[in-house]
């Protein structure tokens, strides 16, 4: 009866009771309305209204559809693009890790703020940076081919396989950077200092010692980087570009806006959500595992600078040319938003044309007024819904099976939510069932920042408060929030920033009469008009950072 | 002239804020204890001649041999740490074994494992093989500690703080386990710690350490009854130390002299002052009842006049129950009291 004790000290039952129901009835229904409807309204659905729901002709049908040769071929491309892509993050990511762990050295704040990446740089632009960095005309091989006096592009690899899991790599593996290096630079180290003494070579110890403390951690990292993977939208719409190369996530897509149909993409949703929630609880074990085996400070790191030189280099090397590889899309973004194409066919030139046609193109100042509206609301919402969970979480954080629930939409991808508005709305959902995709896709990340930021404050604070004779909510008014204020702001930046580029909800959803700046670039993209798109990209990521560094600023000024 | 088993030579550590330098030698067999407040370089020390951290200058000689360069598997020094630092994700014989498996490229699985249930029975921890470690209580993990470092028989054994992390009944029970195996294995042992009660009751000889350099070393005996600077004498039980110019039997002599505690004799109403001490008034101020008798703290009283509470107390002992303020003589034999080097702040 820890709860009991807990929230009637503070607040009456009924307060208790309501903080605790709350979160169920009010954000449970945002992910589980939208999935059930995308899965009971297709495959199991009643074509023509007379059937029953769980007929034996429905589940024949959804069977059917389940072992059709093209769904199945997307989940092959979808489990083996992850695998690669993971391996290929795991790769670039663990050295790095080990790095950011142990040592000191100049720059380290900035590597270790690449791992903020995938969340505030939407996967369309970077996609679209992507392609124009490693595309046949991108900045890497213009750059060989002007370099080498080469006929033609050496590099030819962005639209294929190869493009998919290369993308997928260069966008999670400073993910890979920040979760294992947080986790390695918090294994106690006297274990390696006992081994060392024990006569133990630095090999030995690594394999024997310092692996054994770290795998849970790189597991976690590894399994959370193969759910992002195996749902990703738009790299593998972009770069797949065939039916060959669909995740099962472009597959639904594919369903719906194809051939409207709606069973197979249920079915598809089906499928994918139960992988994904496997994924997700796998996850959640394996960052339990790896939280208790670490301690609670990290270890000392030396300066980098009073290393071996071998060392020093190799690691100065790796550092730059994996950063240069993790900024190379932004690079490529930024690079071509200031170009103009030639005409006929000739040579790039600089050029601040993109941008100046941005803002005189009525269309795109449109776009970007809606999108900042959406944004906005989105980042309340989601941001409204995390605080919501916090409070009702109490103080114990977030494990357990109360966790993973309200980390579902993780699991459960914006594509089959908006397909569940879409089967709920057949006339068309509108941007209220948009911004309630975006929020439920947002706020997994807002309260996590927020969760984890309040277990940072003392745990003798609020017990301390309710002795004073605080209620509840006061001392949520008067300790957590203000001292959760940066958290706060960070998320609210967070939840815009992903709203801001998405596309997977805009494109199923498609608003009618609000054009949004994700699409736009997309369509852009679509029709080779990188200039244009990439400029809408930099506005995009511009407004992003922004966010970011307002975010910073304020939580800083005392308050 | 014979060398020394283990000889530390000018050994030179510097931190932004601190710094080591530190000489020290041992013959084989000995028990050092190395004694200073945390934060002392105590840890540092111990993990220079393990060779964890390597020192700016200065040489470590080990039976004749420069072992200086040497990184830790190649030195033969075993070391305990303070926390044992048991690897968790191996059981008690993994844990013991650890070592003898890391010196062999091919170890003999079956000789390794004779040789991990011998040590094992030595420790007393016949039966604890398949344990893990979670389970252990603290003595059970000091004897795995020990029983792994020992496993590739070291000559030289490091305590870093061995007894640190363990309730009081249980350190009293461990010091004298240690003991015993010292005896029985004869290494030579090297220990850090910070409670002066375990350095008087283990070592064969004391070294005080305080910012990164030694103070003074010498017996416990020694070091008890003769230190030669006002921080050693307050680091080992209950002293006194008093400016000249309030003893009259000092009287023109300049600088501190230390008398401990049970040294002050308590003048009865009977009794007189024997000649050439300096007798106190003192007005008791607090006291502690210490099972065999109280130790009482009281502040000077010049005659006629109230206690002076600018004063540092002095502290003595008494047989029977004190009153507070009660006023009592106490002689300072003129003997007992020791020059001694103020090296306090």
């Amino acid at each position: 009866m820890r709860w009991r004790s807990e929230f009637t000290v503070g607040g009456s039952r009924a307060w208790s009771l309501a903080i605790r129901t709350l979160p169920w009835l009010l954000v449970a229904p945002l992910f589980l309305v939208p999935f059930g409807a995308a899965v009971l309204g297709g495959p199991f659905g009643s074509a023509g209204g007379s059937e029953a729901l769980f007929s034996a002709a429905s589940l024949e049908r959804f069977l059917a559809i389940l072992g059709s040769p093209s769904i199945l071929a997307s989940l092959r491309f979808s489990l083996l693009q992850a695998l690669v892509s993971t391996s290929l993050s795991l790769a670039l990511g663990l050295p790095g890790a080990w790095l950011l762990a142990r040592y000191r050295f100049r720059g380290r704040r900035l590597y270790a703020a690449l791992s903020g990446i995938p969340f505030v740089f939407p996967p369309v632009l970077f996609t679209l940076g992507f392609v124009r960095a490693w595309g046949r005309n991108g900045l890497v091989n213009t750059g060989l081919m002007s370099l080498f006096g080469l006929p033609k592009a050496p590099l030819d690899f962005a639209y294929s396989f190869s493009g998919v899991v290369i993308a997928h790599a260069l966008l999670n593996f400073p993910l890979v950077v920040a979760l294992v290096g947080a986790v390695w630079s918090r294994v106690p180290r006297t274990p390696e200092d006992a081994a060392r003494c024990l006569g133990a070579d630095e090999g030995r110890i690594f394999a024997t010692i310092t692996l054994p403390s770290i795998l849970p951690g790189i597991a976690a990292a590894a399994s959370l980087v193969f759910l992002y993977c195996f749902m990703s939208f738009a790299i593998p719409l972009t770069l797949g570009g065939g039916p060959g190369y669909a995740t099962l996530e472009v597959s639904i897509y594919a369903a719906v806006s194809g051939e409207q149909n709606f069973a197979k993409a249920g079915t598809i949703a089906l499928l994918e959500g139960c992988c994904a929630i496997g994924v997700l609880a796998l996850y959640s074990l394996l960052q339990a595992r790896s939280v208790a085996a670490s301690t609670d400070a990290p270890g000392e790191r030396l300066p980098l600078s009073s290393q071996r030189r071998c060392l020093r280099r190799a690691a100065a090397l790796w550092l730059v040319s994996s950063g240069a590889l993790a900024l190379s899309p932004l690079l490529g973004l930024l690079v071509s938003s200031f170009t103009r194409v030639g005409r006929w066919g000739g040579a790039a030139t600089l050029s601040i044309e993109p941008y100046v046609k941005t803002f005189t193109d009525r269309g795109s100042l449109r776009a970007m007024a809606d999108s900042l509206m959406l944004a906005l609301a989105v980042a309340a919402l989601g941001v409204g819904i995390a605080v919501l969970l916090l409070i009702g979480e109490g103080r114990t954080g977030k494990t357990g099976i109360r966790g993973i629930f309200f980390a579902l939409p993780v699991a459960l991808s914006s594509v089959m939510l908006s397909l569940g508005y879409l089967v709920l709305f057949p006339l068309g959902a509108g941007v209220g069932a948009l911004a309630l995709v975006q929020a439920t896709a947002a706020y997994p990340l807002a309260w996590r920042t927020l969760s984890a930021a309040r277990s940072r404050i003392p745990s003798g604070l609020d017990e301390a408060a309710i002795l004073l004779g605080a209620s509840r909510p006061r001392i949520l008014a008067t300790l957590d929030l203000p001292l959760l204020r940066s958290a706060l702001l960070s998320s609210l930046a967070l939840c815009a920033a992903i709203s801001l580029g998405e596309i997977n909800a805009a494109l199923m959803l498609n608003p009618t009469n609000f054009p949004l700046l994700g699409l736009r670039a997309y369509r852009l993209m679509g029709s080779y008009q990188y200039p244009l798109a990439c400029a809408l990209g930099v506005i995009v990521c511009l407004w992003a950072g922004l966010a970011f560094a307002a975010a910073d600023r304020l939580s800083e000024e005392p308050g | 002239m014979s060398r020394p088993y283990l000889a530390i030579e000018a050994i030179q550590k510097d931190y932004p804020d601190f710094s080591l330098d530190m000489s020290l030698s041992c013959e084989k067999g000995e028990i050092v204890e190395i004694l200073g407040p945390s934060g002392g370089g105590k840890t540092t020390f111990l993990r220079i001649i393990a060779g964890l951290i390597a020192p700016d200058q200065g040489h470590i000689l080990l039976e004749g041999r420069d072992i200086t360069g040497l990184p830790p598997r190649q030195r033969g020094v075993g070391l305990v740490f303070q926390d044992f630092a048991l690897f968790p994700h191996y059981d008690v014989a993994g844990n013991v074994a650890y070592g003898l498996k890391a010196r062999h490229p091919r170890p003999d699985p079956q000789e390794i494992a004779t040789q991990v249930e011998a040590l094992l029975r030595r420790f007393s921890l016949a039966g604890f093989g398949g344990r893990r470690i979670e389970g252990l209580s603290g003595g059970e993990r000091q004897r795995v500690a020990l029983a792994r470092a020992m496993a590739v028989s070291p000559g030289l054994m490091l305590f870093d703080e061995p007894l640190g992390s363990l309730d009081a009944t249980l350190r009293k029970e461990l010091r004298g386990e240690l003991r015993v195996l010292q005896r029985e294995l004869g290494y030579t042992s090297l220990s850090v710690t910070h409670d002066q009660e375990d350095a008087l009751a283990v070592a064969d000889r004391v070294v005080v350490m305080r910012n990164g350099r030694m103070v003074q070393t010498g017996t416990p005996e020694d070091i008890y009854a003769r230190p030669k600077t006002a921080f050693v004498a307050s680091f080992f039980g209950d002293s006194n130390l008093i400016p000249a110019h309030e003893l009259q039997a000092t009287a023109g002599a300049e600088g501190l002299f230390f008398i401990r505690a049970e040294q002050l004799r308590l003048i009865g109403p009977g009794d007189g002052p024997s000649d050439g001490g300096t007798v106190l008034e003192l007005v008791v101020n607090d006291f502690e009842y210490r099972g065999r008798d109280y130790f009482v703290k009281g502040r000077p009283k010049p005659a006629g006049r109230p206690a002076q509470l600018d004063r540092a107390p002095i502290c003595f002992r008494m047989a029977q129950r004190p009153g507070l303020g009660d006023v009592v003589q106490v002689e300072l034999p003129q003997a007992a009291l020791l020059p001694i080097v103020d090296d306090r702040n």
